[in-house]
């Protein structure tokens, strides 16, 4: 297969791969998020028996990681390329690895490893079981396996695997640092991450340490807290989840200010946790009303006669 | 019968590191239970554990259970036979359930209570195949997995998905369904060094087999070729390797078939404190590191690779293009945190909560702080440093580094301390107040340090107990055992002579507190009769201590003592005196008198009442003088033993006459006082 030597090269690549596994190719949420799996294509997908297989880039912002554009390998905005399938596949691990060798990766010269990281999202209530892979020594993705998310168990699992795509890129292009990587190229005209990015990382950085309007997050969360909760006493669990997400953020810019103390920071985590619950569980009904539509039987009538006991 | 050879292996996706070994031998253990329980006999069991694999070999193991002899109690004779001695239903029934056809063949069990019908027989012993399914299962169903997951549409659960399970007698499969998987012969390689199934064609040729697929399923034997391998680099590069054994645990439960590589980084990151890019390195990476033979950081690090790769440079290339951006990040978390002082992020601690109902840390750094200061006091070390160590010690838990790294918590403290130019002594104690961190490790090594450190553990055991929440069971989140135990070998090793129950009402008066420091003070006299028995020494020297008529109020003094009386009990002397405290304690405890002050010389009858007491008198102006140690004063008091026999042959101690008796006791209770003096002697085993 045709090198991957552009950073664009790589989406496009894993795009094709998937694509060609029966994943719905869907697009960035359009809304800040701290990971791909705020995406509702994950995290509301994950929820109920239904079965679901996507992927997705997902540019995430993380303010507090933010390193002015001087860390070679740290940005508070970045790629993550998303993939979930539901049920887990029994390969899973496999298509993975082949995903790897699709990108020219030859895993007989490169030390690839699944070190063991359990993944936890205190904000979406969401925890599950996995690796971080590790290609010679750097983590390149995340796979896990869902168990619980909203509060809500998962079943059947959703699996999850998560690209860093720059970090990748840096292998694939054999660079040291986030600003050499080749966006595009075509003849002799290149572009470049830091043509795209440096600006926007320095800016940002400054934002979030130092200009972000403290008093002004601070009530925009109340203002999202309040909202959400409203909504899911309307049943809108998909206005009400674009609410939980802002608050989200909200709450990592202040925490990239330092705005929050440390056991306030606590309070805010749960606050954010409730709302996700709230959501979760209000989808959940709307899916279950109407009838799991995209469940297969069994796993369907399993979750029904859960909710049946549940009674 | 014969015998042969089981392996069970459970394949799965990639195990948990830090539980690998535990799972490991669990399933051992489990499974080895299950097969000796059910009757069926092996010689030894062997246990292996990759990333990918559990595994358990049981050798010699035979294909059949042993035969049992069984009893069964059946109706009483008088239940089983009616008038006319004819069985009732109630015998044919019992006879037709032990497949009996002659009721009258079954034997007769006679006790007090009555007769009883009763079979004997025996059960022949089931075969191996038949129940190797149910025993499997309960040995996997019992191992101490911490979080088990699910994963497709099943509802079965294991630490990790399972993809096969080989299940081998001899060159047999033995057929079972085990979490979800047929039983075959079908193992895997390496993941990516071999290639498809492998098949194991006899239990016994399981680590060969393995080991033709590039994986050393053997656990301990990874473990020794990676430390060989590990040295092996360290000389090439003449550096000394720091061998941290947690970390190799770890690193060998990550690898199948283990190749060491080494790479280096730019030296100068090692400007920042070492232990940062020691933990970098360590907690991120799991690499070891290396030192020069001065001890000083190597700009090098070692990795421990799963792969014999195609091109290792390449290896060696990404991994140094990891570490540098790890270690920029301690840079910069070093750098955010030295534009503040450690009294600015003091100020920072009054939002980080210690325990709920014993306020802050900053609350607790104010409580360290006195106590520090008062033990100072007390023991005439620097009274100032210590005080303010202790104020700071705990500052640096808002800083970027400990979020990050905690167990750099008071490491950094220490040198951002010095950024800011406090006291060297200041900066020691906040670096070591954590010491020791575990039973056995190091002690702070300077005076203000154990201050320090005596007084963070103290708020911290008084603190936990005065709100009701003391250690119970299994239960210690804030590992108050292990702190009481570091309370201990500071006082005790470090040589600080305090009023330890003193001490302990500062520390509740500090936390505003009333309730009594009693139970502490006996919660730390149990954790040092522990700790003295680990050491060899006798729990009735211990308690002869604990219970003497001095007690136990300073812990290095009470150390003295015991390692006397240990000492003194080797003695040929110390079986006398142990006598003579005996007989004299006997009679006072059998006796009730009125304590007089001391006895009364003209009351004396016989010689050897004189006789006593002078002896008495003599040896208490020599303690009085108080030129005599511990031993020395046992061998004083074990001389008196023949003139306490002589006074025993001679002296009737409880006669009729009222006024002699009560004069007697009063000579043995102040014998007995001189003699518990030190140590109460009539609790050793003589």
């Amino acid at each position: 297969m045709a090198a991957v030597d552009t950073f664009q090269d790589l989406i496009l690549s894993l795009q094709k791969y998937w694509s060609d596994l029966g994943c719905v190719i869907m697009q960035p949420y359009d809304m800040e998020v701290g990971a791909g799996t705020f995406h509702p294509a994950t995290f509301l997908r994950a929820i109920g028996p239904e079965n679901w297989q996507a992927s997705y880039v997902q540019p995430c912002r993380r303010p507090t990681d933010g390193r002015y554009g001087e860390n070679p390998n740290r940005y508070q905005y970045y790629y993550q390329y998303q993939v979930v399938m539901k049920p887990s596949p029994e390969n899973f691990q496999d298509l993975y690895l082949d995903s790897l060798r699709h990108l020219g990766i030859d895993p007989l010269v490169h030390d690839i490893r699944f070190v063991e990281d359990d993944w936890e999202s205190p904000t979406l209530g969401a925890w599950g079981l996995g690796w971080e892979i590790w290609m010679d020594g750097m983590e390149i993705s995340q796979f896990t396996y869902f168990q619980q998310v909203g509060g809500l168990e998962c079943y059947p699992v959703m699996g999850e695997i998560t690209y860093g795509l720059e970090r990748l890129a840096l292998y694939l292009q054999g660079v040291e640092d986030f600003r050499q990587l080749v966006w595009t190229q075509k003849d002799d005209q290149t572009v470049t991450y830091s043509d795209v990015y440096l600006q926007y990382e320095i800016e940002m950085s400054r934002f979030n340490f130092d200009e972000s309007n403290v008093a002004g997050l601070f009530s925009q969360f109340d203002f999202f807290e309040s909202e959400t909760k409203r909504l899911l006493d309307t049943g809108l669990s998909l206005p009400a989840y674009e609410y939980v997400m802002k608050a989200s953020h909200v709450f990592n810019l202040l925490d990239a200010r330092q705005a929050i103390s440390v056991t306030e920071r606590q309070r805010y985590i749960l606050r954010v946790r409730t709302l996700a619950r709230g959501v979760a569980q209000t989808y959940f009904k709307s899916r279950l009303d109407l009838g799991f539509p995209l469940a297969d039987a069994k796993a369907r009538d399993y979750v029904l006669q859960e909710v049946e006991n549940a009674k | 019968m014969p015998n042969d050879h089981l392996l069970l292996e459970i394949g799965s996706e990639e195990l948990p590191p830090k539980s690998l070994r535990q799972l490991m031998l669990s399933l051992e253990s489990n499974l080895s239970e299950q097969l000796g329980s059910a009757g069926f006999s092996f010689s030894t069991t062997r246990s292996y554990a990759t990333p990918r694999r559990l595994a358990v070999l049981i050798e010699d193991l035979a294909d059949k259970q042993s035969d049992q002899q069984i009893e069964k109690r059946g109706p009483a004779v008088s239940a089983a036979y009616d008038d006319k001695g004819e069985p009732t239903k109630a015998l044919l029934g019992f006879a037709r359930s032990c497949g009996v056809e002659d009721p009258a063949s079954l034997e007769r069990l006679s006790s007090e209570k009555g007769e009883w019908v009763l079979y004997r027989g025996v059960q022949e012993g089931k075969c191996l195949q038949d129940e190797i399914e149910q025993l499997v299962a309960n040995s996997v169903a019992n191992l101490p997995i911490d979080r088990n997951m699910r994963w497709g549409s099943k509802r079965l659960e294991f630490a990790r998905p399972v993809h096969w399970v080989a299940l081998i007698y001899g060159s047999e499969i033995l057929p079972a369904n085990i979490l979800g998987k047929e039983t075959g012969r079908a193992s895997r390689g390496h993941r990516f060094m071999s290639d498809g199934e492998i098949a194991i064609q006899n239990a016994k040729d399981y680590p060969a087999t393995l080991e033709k697929a590039s994986v050393i399923v053997d656990f301990e034997q990874r473990k020794q070729e990676i430390v060989k391998q590990l040295e092996d680099q360290a000389s090439s590069l003449e550096a000394n390797l720091e061998l941290d054994e947690s970390l190799l645990d770890e690193v060998t439960a990550l690898v199948e078939f283990p190749c060491v590589l080494s790479g280096s980084f730019g030296a100068d990151f090692l400007e920042i404190p070492e232990e940062a890019l020691i933990s970098a390195m360590k907690k991120h990476q799991r690499y070891f590191h290396l030192t020069n033979d001065k001890d000083k950081l190597l700009a090098n690090f070692i990795t421990v690779s799963n792969i014999l790769s195609k091109d290792s440079s390449i290896v060696i290339a990404g991994n140094e293009r990891v570490i540098r951006p790890r270690l920029a990040d301690a840079v910069f978390f070093f750098r955010k945190d030295s534009a503040t002082t450690m009294v600015e992020k003091l100020t920072r601690l009054q939002s980080v909560v210690f325990q709920s109902e014993l306020g802050t840390f900053y609350e607790k750094a104010e409580r360290v702080s006195k106590l520090a200061g008062s033990i100072a006091k007390e023991s005439q070390i620097d009274e100032v440093a210590s005080t303010r160590a202790g104020l700071l010690c705990k500052a640096d838990l808002v800083s970027e580094m400990v979020n990050e790294f905690p167990d750099l918590q008071g490491t950094m403290g220490g040198y951002y301390a010095a950024n800011d130019g406090e006291d060297e002594a200041v900066c020691n104690a906040i670096r070591q107040h954590y010491m020791p961190i575990f039973s056995g490790a190091g002690l702070p090594s300077n005076p203000v340090a154990s201050c320090v450190a005596l007084a963070d553990k103290l708020d911290t055991v008084v603190g936990l107990f005065a709100v009701g929440q003391p250690p119970s069971g299994s239960r210690d989140p804030f590992g108050l055992r292990r702190q009481t135990l570091g309370i201990i070998r500071i006082c005790i090793e470090n040589k600080l002579s305090l009023d330890i129950q003193g001490i302990l009402q500062t520390a509740l008066d500090l936390h505003q507190r009333t309730s009594s420091p009693g139970n502490v003070f006996d919660y730390i006299l149990d954790r040092l009769e522990n700790w003295y028995g680990e050491q060899g020494i006798d729990q009735d020297v211990f308690n002869s201590v604990r219970y003497s008529h001095a007690g136990i109020t300073d812990l290095l003094e009470a150390d003295y003592r015991i390692h006397s009386v240990q000492a003194f009990r080797q003695h040929q002397q110390a079986a006398n005196l142990i006598e003579a405290n005996k007989r004299v304690a006997n009679i006072l405890k059998k006796a009730t008198f009125d304590i007089l002050e001391s006895p009364d010389p003209s009351l004396f009858k016989e010689l050897s009442e004189e006789n006593l007491a002078d002896h008495v008198k003599s040896i208490q102006q020599k303690f009085a003088e108080g030129s005599l140690n511990y031993e020395e004063k046992f061998l004083q008091l074990a001389q008196l033993q023949p003139h306490v026999d002589k006074y025993f042959d001679d002296v009737m101690v409880m006669a009729d006459d009222r006024d002699l008796k009560d004069n007697r006791l009063a000579a043995l209770a102040e014998l007995r006082i001189i003699f518990l003096e030190v140590a109460d002697f009539s609790l050793l085993q003589s």
